[in-house]
């Protein structure tokens, strides 16, 4: 078995000959019962929630004294030396 | 018997999961358990807190690390733990994801953190989900409860000097119906984006791959890396896929992101989530990063980043 990543080939764009004659091809249908196994799932989901992020929001200005200020706000916060 | 169990490719990872670990060890009052892959490491996962150190055998030149995955299965049979925490790096996701199948029990790949439901000795799980848009809860059905954590999700266990804990040999031997034939190092070309404490984040703003220079140029002013979005490593190939950060990169921590001329697409946002500081300059007032970010400058980046350069020469006395 060989897993494989997206890159490991760039799909062709099928001609219309080829799209109309995928419609005939068979399409076999497998369904849990034909496999004769049950797969019960280990995991239940409790519960889903928005991702959410405290930020600050803060919008500087594109001039030297604006962008100056920014970079005290940085130095303040300590992420920069 | 019950327990926590972890298991982690590298040294770090293991100290973060025993981090992970400890506290349900003590909430549970059970024991905490680590594999090792190599006796250098069990005295030193015992006094980050681990009770107990299971050694494995070491691999044979030729076989990949999944060999290990029939060992671990064995183990986990015969400890019974409650909980089973591995390092979600590449190869450790997978091997989660084949130990769980073959345990037959529920892994919450990916998972960033959880709470104890003491009585019922039951994990809350969390995970990204969606992209990163949503967080999922999830609970494990079956025993053992199984997750599998990114590598800097916890910090590592503090060290305790004087702690004493077991230590004891695996004797099952590793096995993978793969055969390894040669390894080769890949060329690196940059450094570990990961490890950086300032990012500066090119996205798609930028016009030209000579104009990565001016991003180069703001993170040397600041003694930062340079990483960026994924477009710019796999469609546009301006930097190296090892320094894209998102859901399906890089997963960084910076003390400070600055991100240049990046949208802020939730994919590359997740990935960029725990920063301590976000700073992000981009011409469209509207784009999702300002959403994100603490600091945020609408402007053209091809203006703001040199004078911000200049300004952080003068304040830096650089």
């Amino acid at each position: 078995m060989i897993t494989v990543l997206p890159d490991i080939n760039a799909p062709r764009i099928p001609s219309l000959k080829q799209v109309l004659g995928a419609a005939k091809k068979p399409v076999e249908n497998i369904t849990l019962d034909k496999l004769g196994r049950s797969f019960d799932p280990c995991l239940q989901t409790i519960g889903v929630l928005a991702a959410t992020m405290e930020r600050r929001h803060l919008k500087f200005g594109a001039q030297p004294e604006e962008i100056g200020s920014l970079i005290s706000a940085l130095l303040k916060d300590g992420v920069i030396a | 018997m019950a327990g926590i169990l972890v298991f982690a490719e590298t040294r770090e990872h293991t100290l973060e999961l025993l981090n992970a670990g400890m506290n349900l060890a003590r909430d549970l009052g059970t024991r905490l358990v680590s594999f090792a892959l190599g006796n250098e490491f069990a005295q030193e996962y015992i006094r980050h807190g681990a009770g107990e150190v299971l050694v494995l055998q070491p691999l044979a030149k030729d076989q990949p690390l999944e060999s290990y995955v029939p060992v671990l299965a064995q183990v986990v049979r015969e400890e019974d733990p409650d909980v089973l925490l591995v390092g979600a790096t590449q190869r450790g996701k997978e091997i989660a994801a084949r130990l769980a199948s073959q345990l037959n029990t529920g892994l919450c790949s990916g998972c960033i953190g959880f709470e104890l439901d003491k009585e019922k000795k039951l994990l809350r799980m969390e995970r990204l989900f969606f992209g990163g848009l949503a967080i999922q809860k999830v609970i494990c059905t079956t025993r053992p409860q199984m997750a599998s954590i990114s590598p800097r999700v916890f910090d590592p266990a503090p060290l305790v000097e004087g702690r004493e804990g077991k230590v004891r040999e695996v004797s099952a031997v590793p096995f993978s119906a793969v055969t390894v034939i040669s390894r080769t190092a890949r060329a690196r070309e940059t450094v570990d984006i990961t490890e950086a404490k300032i990012i500066v984040s090119v996205g798609r703003g930028f016009e030209k791959k000579e104009d990565v220079k001016l991003a180069r140029d703001l993170a040397d002013v600041l003694g930062g890396e340079v990483g960026c979005s994924r477009p710019i490593a796999e469609e546009l190939r301006w930097l190296p896929e090892d320094v894209y950060m998102g859901i399906s990169g890089k997963k960084v921590k910076p003390d400070l992101y600055i991100g240049v001329g990046v949208s802020g697409q939730i994919q590359h946002v997740t990935g960029i989530r725990d920063s301590k500081v976000i700073f992000a300059i981009n011409r469209d007032e509207n784009a999702p990063i300002f959403e994100a970010a603490d600091y945020g400058i609408v402007g053209d980046l091809y203006q703001v980043v040199p004078i911000l350069i200049e300004e952080l020469k003068k304040a830096l006395n650089k």
